[in-house]
């Protein structure tokens, strides 16, 4: 029978203040707390606790027929650890029914894998800590920042002791081979799964969006379209697609209800985790993916986040900093350093035009990409202040 | 000897202000109260001085509306040329501005009272006219000047004047326009020139206003003797009618405030847009940079030019070197003035350069084009060609390397502008009334 595999991506960045040249050496803090905050209960609110809510439901009906897996980053971990810890417990509600797998990722949902392999391999390691510390799970599938490829990742995830990763389903890691089907890395150590991203973005993108709009009738019909046992559909959506994109009132979640139902009692596709995908289905052949990919934009690769520039000279002098930061062994500022490697700041840089741009601006606190370019070099700077204040200071020590 | 009544014709008037125009306009006006009796028509007024007529268009209900449109030339010129041309001669409103609610003026009834018998239909309907601030400067500038010599004839009617002065291109058909019905002398004062603006290929219908006002003026007044060559030599003025009146300063209190890092900083304030030169600055930064690694530069105003200039400091990876702060109230940019070891201003063309005034003023030694009015004014400054990103590099790294010679700097430039005063641009414009009135 063919199967469907889930994952939602859950994730807020700490977004930095509109931090000016004024404030620089004024001791003020980067990160816009208020925003960040609001935002926060915004979408606990609106998206995870109700849609959580409603997959626990799912998860007791089906008792054993349904499945599916989260990819919460670290960051946002702490954040509701922090303000949410209800959140936190509806989350753990979830992990404890056994039929929830979360996945692993990096801790900051940063773009370390192809800036500094150290860095990456910290962050993986931080990150399955955290999810293991909060929920009682040790992932076993690995899921790099939105969907960012190569082969070195898979390396660097199977050391961690992952036995797949996600990649996203487009032509540029793929070819021509099938996206509902899986396949192993170039070194064949461990497993990919594509996802299916025409099926995501249909209800990622185009629920609500065509005169004739997405029906739970007509999602499952496309998904019961695929009828051999080796298939595998693996969808992959923001989770606040569920009730912060589209809201409660326009019916997403009652669609999410929907389509499930319908699969489930349909007989003709059964539900399963990251790693029972892997267990289950047969792998067909193995990629070579030389170049990085993603699932963001039309490019699917990372200019989304490193194109112009202003993020390639805010994404370089960052790495740049990895080494005394870490000589200074001061934790707060670890922290804040590794905080500021956030893709999201390097994607509210993006200067793309058109249908893309329209998303990348729909995402950005800032008035412009350059608005966010300068409040982080900004911010760079003033930490680069503090960094030799404190180099002073050891070397005095 | 009486009084002479004088009518000015401006555009921006404080709080009103975007640059040097409404600055100067104010500084003038202010030292010219009392010596004058002056009215003052502009688009917008929001605070009304007590010692000057200020007349704001957007605060009258005008009741009689002239069909300007029919007497004079300047409707042929904008016939001629399209519309919906998109200017940006200064620069966007600050946002404070943009908020300020829509004022609009009512055009009840359009009764013409001119000459012509030949009234068109359209004037007895009842339109409004909007003056939105935030489109004084935006694509409707064209209509707006039209709009404003319209009202600003209708509202001169009233009002007894023995000599009429402009400022800039926007109020040059109302001046031409109220000289021919009146027959009264006009002045055109010329703060800053398409020229300055748009290069020296510039030919559009603003170059033509232009032209055409120096053209019809008795006298033409420059800021500068340099503005007062590029009349000459570019729009072909009669060097006979230039009578250079310079820009005063606004007396301000210096202090000094120190900078949260080590660094010397330089200083850019100015429009982000071709004629202030910002990209050049950043290349001007990296040749210092080159010498002077431990340099930083802040880069202050906003306008067309901002994206390209940031991406252009990205590209040479100086970003954490040459910071952007937007645009600056008062209080901010004197700020930063305080904290500045240098200020630099390579325009490619600058009539006057009010903000170099303001850095001699806080003691910040003042690097500057040649191609400026303060070429002539500022001895106690260091010049290059506005091109020559390489001397203003040497210059600049000369000013921070050697004390003494930023002493000299700073000492002489004091004294060069002892006698820019608000007060003095007055006599000199009294002198200008009085050679024209007798």
């Amino acid at each position: 029978m063919p199967s469907v595999c889930l994952y939602f991506q859950v994730h807020q960045p700490l977004r930095i203040r509109n931090f000016s040249f004024f404030d620089i050496g004024q001791q003020k803090d980067y990160f816009n707390n208020e925003l960040n905050e609001e935002i926060l209960h915004k979408v606990s609110d609106n998206c995870y606790l109700p849609a959580n809510t409603l997959l626990l439901s799912l998860v007791k009906k089906y008792k054993g027929k349904f499945y599916c897996c989260f990819s919460l980053s670290g960051i946002l971990i702490e954040q509701l650890a922090k303000h949410r810890p209800d959140v936190i417990a509806s989350f753990k509600a979830l992990a404890d029914t056994g039929c929830i797998e979360f996945l692993g990722e990096t801790y900051y949902h940063s773009l370390a894998a192809f800036y500094n392999k150290e860095e990456f391999d910290r962050q993986i390691k931080l990150h399955k800590k955290a999810v293991k510390k909060y929920f009682g799970k040790e992932p076993v599938v690995f899921r790099n920042t939105e969907l960012l490829y190569q082969d070195a990742v898979s390396e660097t995830a199977f050391r961690n002791g992952y036995q797949g990763v996600w990649i996203e389903g487009s032509e540029n890691n793929l070819g021509k081979a099938n996206p509902n089907r899986i396949y192993t890395n170039a070194t064949e150590q461990l497993v990919l799964i594509p996802r299916n991203f025409v099926l995501s973005d249909e209800i990622a993108f185009r629920f609500k969006q065509k005169a004739t709009p997405l029906t739970a009738q007509l999602f499952t019909k496309k998904i019961l379209q695929l009828t051999s046992s080796q298939n595998t559909i693996n969808l992959g959506l923001d989770y606040e697609t569920f009730g912060e994109h589209f809201h409660k009132e326009e019916g997403i979640l009652s669609f999410l209800s929907q389509w499930i139902n319908n699969c489930i009692q349909s007989k003709k596709i059964t539900f399963l985790t990251p790693s029972a995908t892997i267990d289950q289905h047969y792998t067909v052949k193995k990629l070579n993916v030389p170049h990085i990919t993603s699932w963001a934009d039309s490019e699917k690769d990372i200019s989304a986040w490193v194109q112009n520039d202003m993020q390639k000279e805010c994404i370089e002098k960052l790495y740049a900093l990895r080494d005394i930061i870490l000589k200074l062994k001061n934790r707060s500022l670890l922290e804040t350093w590794s905080a500021l490697q956030c893709s999201d700041h390097f994607y509210y840089m993006s200067t793309k035009q058109h249908s893309d741009g329209e998303v990348h601006n729909y995402f950005s606190p800032f008035d412009s990409p350059h608005g966010a370019y300068i409040a982080y070099i900004n911010v760079l700077a003033d930490l680069e202040l503090k960094i030799d204040k404190m180099r002073i200071y050891h070397s005095e020590q | 000897m009486n009084k002479p009544k004088v009518l000015m014709l401006g555009w921006e008037y404080p709080p009103m202000v975007n640059g040097g125009l409404g600055i100067a306009c104010y500084g003038l006006s202010q030292a010219l109260a009392s010596k004058t009796e002056l009215s003052f028509i502009v688009p917008k007024s929001a605070a009304a001085p007590k010692n000057i007529h200020l007349i704001g268009l957007n605060e009258k209900q005008h009741t009689h509306h002239e069909a300007a449109n029919e007497s004079v030339a300047y409707s042929k010129l904008i016939k001629n040329y399209p519309l919906d041309v998109a200017l940006d001669p200064y620069q966007q409103l600050t946002p404070e501005e943009q908020q300020t609610k829509k004022i609009v003026v009512k055009k009840k009834k359009s009764v013409s009272k001119t000459k012509s018998a030949t009234t068109s239909s359209s004037q007895k309907t009842d339109t409004s006219f909007s003056f939105d601030i935030k489109e004084l400067y935006g694509n409707d500038l064209l209509k707006n000047t039209t709009l404003y010599t319209e009202l600003a004839i209708a509202e001169a009617r009233d009002l007894d004047f023995d000599v009429i002065h402009c400022h800039d291109w926007m109020t040059i058909p109302a001046g031409i326009e109220l000289k021919k019905r009146t027959g009264k002398p006009l002045i055109v004062q010329i703060h800053s020139l398409e020229y300055d603006r748009s290069g020296p290929e510039s030919n559009g219908l603003i170059f033509q206003i232009e032209k055409w006002g120096m053209e019809e003026a008795d006298y033409v007044v420059p800021v500068s003797n340099y503005t007062g060559r590029i009349a000459f030599s570019r729009y072909g003025v009669n060097p006979k009618k230039l009578f250079t009146i310079r820009n005063g300063r606004e007396d301000i209190h210096p202090y000094k405030k120190e900078k949260p890092f080590k660094e010397p900083l330089v200083v850019f304030v100015g429009r982000m847009t071709q004629q202030k030169a910002p990209l050049q600055f950043i290349e001007i930064a990296q040749r210092v940079l080159k010498k002077k690694p431990n340099t930083r530069f802040v880069m202050a105003g906003t306008g067309n030019l901002l994206p390209d200039t940031v991406e252009s400091g990205a590209h040479y990876k100086t970003g954490d070197r040459i910071h952007f702060t937007g645009q600056l109230n008062r209080g901010q940019l004197f700020d930063l003035m305080a904290m500045a070891d240098v200020y630099c201003m390579p325009s490619m063309s600058e009539p006057f350069g009010l903000t170099a005034l303001e850095a001699v003023q806080f003691k910040v030694p003042c690097v500057i084009s040649a191609q400026s009015g303060m070429y002539e004014l500022l001895k106690g400054a260091l010049f290059a060609d506005h091109w020559n990103t390489g001397a203003f590099a040497e210059h600049i790294v000369a000013l921070l390397s050697n004390q003494k010679l930023r002493a000299k700097c700073v000492t002489q430039a004091t004294k060069d502008i002892e006698e820019s005063t608000w007060e003095h641009a007055a006599d000199r414009a009294m002198t200008l009334y009085d050679k024209i009135l007798h």
